[in-house]
């Protein structure tokens, strides 16, 4: 694909940033790529370390009251799945680690694209890549956009989504999912 | 549906950006679709893991998911490299949390100590499987704690009375 825009979606909740201007992503610079490919480790190697950093920091542990993720938003999604009638204390609390973890591997492999195309900032397109090369992310696939190039309905914010979307909509299917994952109804017939 | 239940489906936005931002360098960005593609992504992880879970528990009858099933899930699902560090982590938090005076009364009374081996009440829950000396750097799945001893753990305050309910 061409398209280096990405549709800037209003997002709802939206955190203060110090540094306030969106940036558009820049085509690749020639006189960048010279210089990369002595810095950088694989992107294997990331891995290694990642992980490795990991069991470390699982040993040394000794603060948990605090989760980088609220344990009560992660009982609610927990629970979405109707079949599920209790889950232990602890449940919460390793999804807490566990989500960290995925958040984390996930970045690293979508930066790995970025910066594979030479570019600066990390996209849904970069995530969509990292996410298709990626054995045991295949449950993610029916939940990606088809064509990462075009902007996709803001979940938090959809009205000003809606109002700041070109005509065209692009809402991703979800076969396998709906009673997890409702979609708000635009007012456009979304495809099934 | 109503717009609150629709975040309640989310992590919040700023907690994954947090999370991301540790692992990026200094000077990345991070586009607004990328932001809500992590967030969808995570909600479809736990649902995605908690699905085979639930799915163990209920073959084997019980009623409550339990890290261990959690941990058994990940593995299963191609996730080993997750399951290794929670499991430690499991362990940690267990000590952590098993701090109440009288857990430590009664395991000095039974001449354990607690920085050498397992707390008892982890065994008479048979969740054995993921329990292992700590200073190992070993992984494995076998179940070491078989003698626990006759009569158990008995406390006043048991805090995985949830867990408790398992063998009812």
């Amino acid at each position: 694909m061409d398209q280096n825009k990405q549709g800037e979606a209003a997002e709802g909740g939206n955190i203060g940033h110090p540094a306030h201007g969106k940036n558009q992503e820049e085509q690749s610079n020639p006189m960048i790529a010279p210089t990369n490919p002595p810095k950088k480790k694989s992107l294997e190697e990331q891995l290694n370390d990642f992980w490795a950093a990991q069991r470390e920091e699982a040993k040394m542990t000794t603060n948990f009251k605090t989760h980088s993720l609220p344990l009560s938003r992660i009982k609610k999604i927990i629970k979405t799945d109707k079949d599920v009638k209790m889950i232990s204390a602890e449940t919460p609390v390793v999804f807490a680690k566990a989500c960290e973890m995925f958040i984390k591997e996930l970045t690293i492999r979508a930066w790995a694209n970025t910066e594979a195309r030479k570019g600066k900032i990390l996209s849904q397109r970069d995530l969509v890549s990292a996410i298709s090369q990626t054995a045991s992310f295949d449950f993610l696939d029916d939940i990606m956009p088809k064509d990462a190039g075009l902007p996709r309905t803001s979940i938090a914010s959809t009205e000003n989504a809606y109002l700041n979307m070109p005509p065209q909509q692009n809402v991703a299917g979800l076969p396998y999912d709906a009673p997890t994952m409702a979609f708000p109804n635009l007012n456009h017939h979304a495809p099934n | 549906m109503a717009g609150v239940r629709e975040q309640d489906q989310y992590m919040p936005i700023a907690n994954v950006i947090r999370i991301m931002r540790r692992i990026l360098p200094a000077h990345a960005k991070i586009s607004d679709d990328a932001k809500e593609t992590i967030q969808e992504c995570v909600s479809e992880y736990i649902s995605f893991i908690t699905a085979e879970a639930n799915e163990r528990c209920q073959r084997e009858q019980r009623k409550t998911v339990t890290a261990e099933d959690v941990l058994w899930a990940m593995e299963k699902l191609g996730f080993d490299n997750y399951a290794h560090p929670l499991s430690l982590y499991l362990h940690r938090y267990r000590e952590s949390e098993g701090e109440p005076a009288s857990v430590r009364r009664a395991s000095s009374a039974m001449g354990i100590n607690n920085n050498m081996v397992h707390p008892p009440y982890i065994n008479s829950h048979g969740f054995g499987m993921f329990d292992f000396d700590p200073s190992s750097q070993g992984f494995y799945r076998d179940d070491h704690n078989a003698a626990s001893g006759s009569g158990g753990f008995v406390a006043p305050f048991d805090p995985y009375a949830n867990i408790k309910r398992d063998a009812l």
